[in-house]
């Protein structure tokens, strides 16, 4: 039987972190904590994904025993490197690599919910004990919770000046991902009624308003950048960020497995899945629903998901006169310096 | 552009042919000529992955198949300077360095209009994340509907019927584009000629054991690669024997290696599908 603190990690939004829930367990976002990721390029291409390169730099160091176990996905080529390297080199627990369909129909939905079902197989022997349909529904509603209490205080975000720094919203956000527990809801209610005193109605114009949008980000570097630089994010496209917590899964839904399947596929997808019409809709929505006056794109440096829809995602913009700025990133921000001057030069632009 | 390329790759094979008929020139004739097919204005191009693809699909219609990575990927052999400006017209549109350099060639050749139009794009997720990614991005350019074939990394009885489902719809949507009737008769015998050529290929394959090598591991392994455009068409089988029959001349007095270093180039064609056991 797991105890309370026994944590399974996961590294992608795709991961249903209701089954480890309801396996009582803590799903667990596993950041990247290495700043140099050297060690891994002994064991990975160094042209592989730094975020994992980062991961794999971490187990290296620690031998893997942060953790109670992992749920990897195969969400991309290099998360699936990651897995074998891990399985062959660094002793664990429990390992398990959930199969996520690629397309987004009838079809995919039905075999993903195939794939739960194994998932929660697996957890269930992990744990010594049967994930019940009432447990599952549980996780279910609890997790919901907690993400719509963070959307309710992603909503004040569109009041100026913003009841909470992006930082800080972005970092509640993770704090969720770093360990989603029952009382989590909780908290966000309580810091969202204490901000929502602070929203002004008059709405009269503070700092530049500036969204992130990219793939992978549990590092505040831009967010501090941007807000020294002067402006401030009331939203950031992430799947770290407002991306996870729009999700809501069906509780009426009959098949749980189903209802999680539908809603893990279901929008709001990122470049895995979504094409660059449907990334640019967001974001569109976004810049218009948060008064954002430039949109800083951002990806991880060999992302292949997110790196082929970057020329349509600019056409899009530029199109639209939506002031971008494009912005790859090594997860560790070692090259800060030269980000920075960038992120300021196109504050001031946007303020001028 | 690629047109005037394959024109002449064609010409300049078809000379060599008469001179030395090989079964590897005859091979990439072929190619240039099912290439060239999709440049026809009434052709039924479909767009898609020689190699990742089941192939026999679209042999069981009457459409042109275009591999865009291998059709994009020769050109350095025709004008490698030509190729190198071609990549730097992707990379001023925006496509990253980063990325694979096989899919910023393809994706600028579209761009410049090198490539022929195309009335569907399928692709699948066999082999890495970008080809169904470029696939998307180059049917937002042309305004056509990118299918990708979504193969699960596990064989299991689900993943074979999510397979097969999407097969299902694929075929449809070609009957769609195409106007012809999809004839399940006619798929069958397209996956019995194909099962006989990859049979065939096994047994090119166990020639290779003999030292010297009959073939350097290029035509093989073109051969793996461009044959699978052939894949469901009696014509793969009679090029693969072709080539069995000139290995077992070279091989003539030869033994089987037993010393060296052999390197085994990861070849793409996969075993034949009466082979698939799913762990049910």
């Amino acid at each position: 039987m797991p105890g309370a603190f026994n944590r399974i990690g996961y590294f992608c939004s795709m991961v249903p972190v209701e089954i480890i829930m309801a396996a009582g367990f803590r799903p667990v976002w596993v950041k990247g904590r290495a700043n140099m990721t050297a060690a891994a390029d002994a064991y990975l291409y160094p042209n592989i994904c730094p975020y994992i390169k980062s991961l794999f730099t971490d187990a290296l160091e620690d031998g893997g025993t942060a953790l109670d176990g992992l749920v990897f996905i195969s969400q991309c080529d290099g998360m699936r490197r990651l897995h074998d390297v891990w399985k062959a080199y660094i002793p664990s627990k429990f390992i398990y690599m959930l199969q996520a369909p690629k397309n987004v129909d009838r079809l995919a939905v039905e075999y993903f919910a195939t794939q739960l079902r194994d998932f929660a197989l697996q957890m269930e022997k992990v744990s010594g004990s049967e994930i019940t349909g009432p447990a599952l529904k549980q996780a279910i509603k609890s997790a919901n919770r907690t993400r719509g209490e963070m959307r309710d205080l992603y909503s004040l975000q569109t009041s100026s000046p913003l009841p909470v720094s992006g930082s800080e919203l972005f970092d509640y956000g993770l704090q969720i991902l770093f360990g989603e527990d029952n009382e989590a809801a909780d908290r966000i209610s309580s810091i969202r009624k204490k901000a929502s005193k602070s929203v002004k109605h008059d709405k009269g114009k503070s700092k530049t308003r500036i969204m992130i949008s990219g793939n992978v980000m549990d590092r505040p570097d831009l967010f501090q950048m941007i807000e020294d630089a002067g402006a401030e994010v009331p939203v950031a496209d992430f799947y770290t960020a407002s991306r996870y917590f729009e999700r809501t899964v069906d509780e009426h839904e009959s098949d749980p497995f189903m209802a999680l399947a539908a809603a893990y596929l279901g929008a709001p997808r990122c470049s895995r899945t979504a094409a660059p019409d449907e990334i640019y809709a967001r974001i569109s929505d976004n810049v218009k629903r948060y008064a954002i006056e430039g949109v800083l794109l951002t990806s991880l440096k060999f992302c292949d998901q997110q790196l082929y829809d970057i020329p349509g995602l600019l056409k899009r913009l530029n199109a639209d006169g939506t002031p971008v700025l494009f912005v790859e990133n090594d997860y560790v921000f070692g090259d800060r310096d030269r980000v920075k001057t960038r992120v300021e030069a196109f504050v001031e632009t946007l303020e001028s | 552009m690629l047109k005037k390329y394959y024109t002449e790759m064609k010409n300049g094979l078809e000379t060599a042919y008469q001179q030395k008929p090989r079964a590897s020139i005859r091979m990439n004739i072929l190619l240039a000529s099912i290439f060239l097919d999709a440049f026809k204005d009434d052709a039924k191009v479909i767009w898609t992955s020689y190699y990742s693809f089941p192939m026999e699909l679209l042999a069981a219609f009457d459409v042109a198949p275009f591999d865009f990575e291998i059709a994009a990927n020769l050109l350095p052999m025709f004008n490698a300077d030509g190729a190198v400006e071609i990549m730097n017209r992707a990379e001023e549109d925006g496509y990253s360095t980063d990325i694979c350099s096989y899919h910023r060639l393809a994706a600028a050749c579209s761009m410049l209009g090198y490539m022929p139009k195309a009335d569907l794009l399928l692709s699948s997720t066999y082999f890495c994340d970008g080809k169904s990614k470029v696939n998307r991005t180059l049917a937002d350019h042309y305004g056509k509907e990118a299918i990708s074939l979504d193969i699960p990394n596990k064989i299991s009885k689900e993943s074979v019927d999510y397979v097969a489902g999407q097969l299902r719809r694929i075929a449809g949507k070609i009957e769609e584009v195409t106007g012809q009737r999809f004839d399940l008769d006619r798929l069958r015998e397209c996956i019995r000629v194909s099962n006989r050529a990859r049979r065939a290929y096994g047994q090119l394959a166990d020639l290779q054991k003999v030292s010297p090598y009959p073939y350097i591991g290029v035509p093989v392994v073109n051969m793996s690669i461009f044959g699978n455009m052939l894949a469901g068409r009696e014509i793969q089988e009679q090029i693969y024997l072709e080539m069995v029959d000139e290995s077992r001349k070279k091989n003539h007095g030869r033994e089987i290696s037993t010393g060296g270093v052999p390197c085994f180039v990861a070849g793409v064609v996969p075993r034949p599908a009466d082979q698939y056991k799913p762990d049910i």
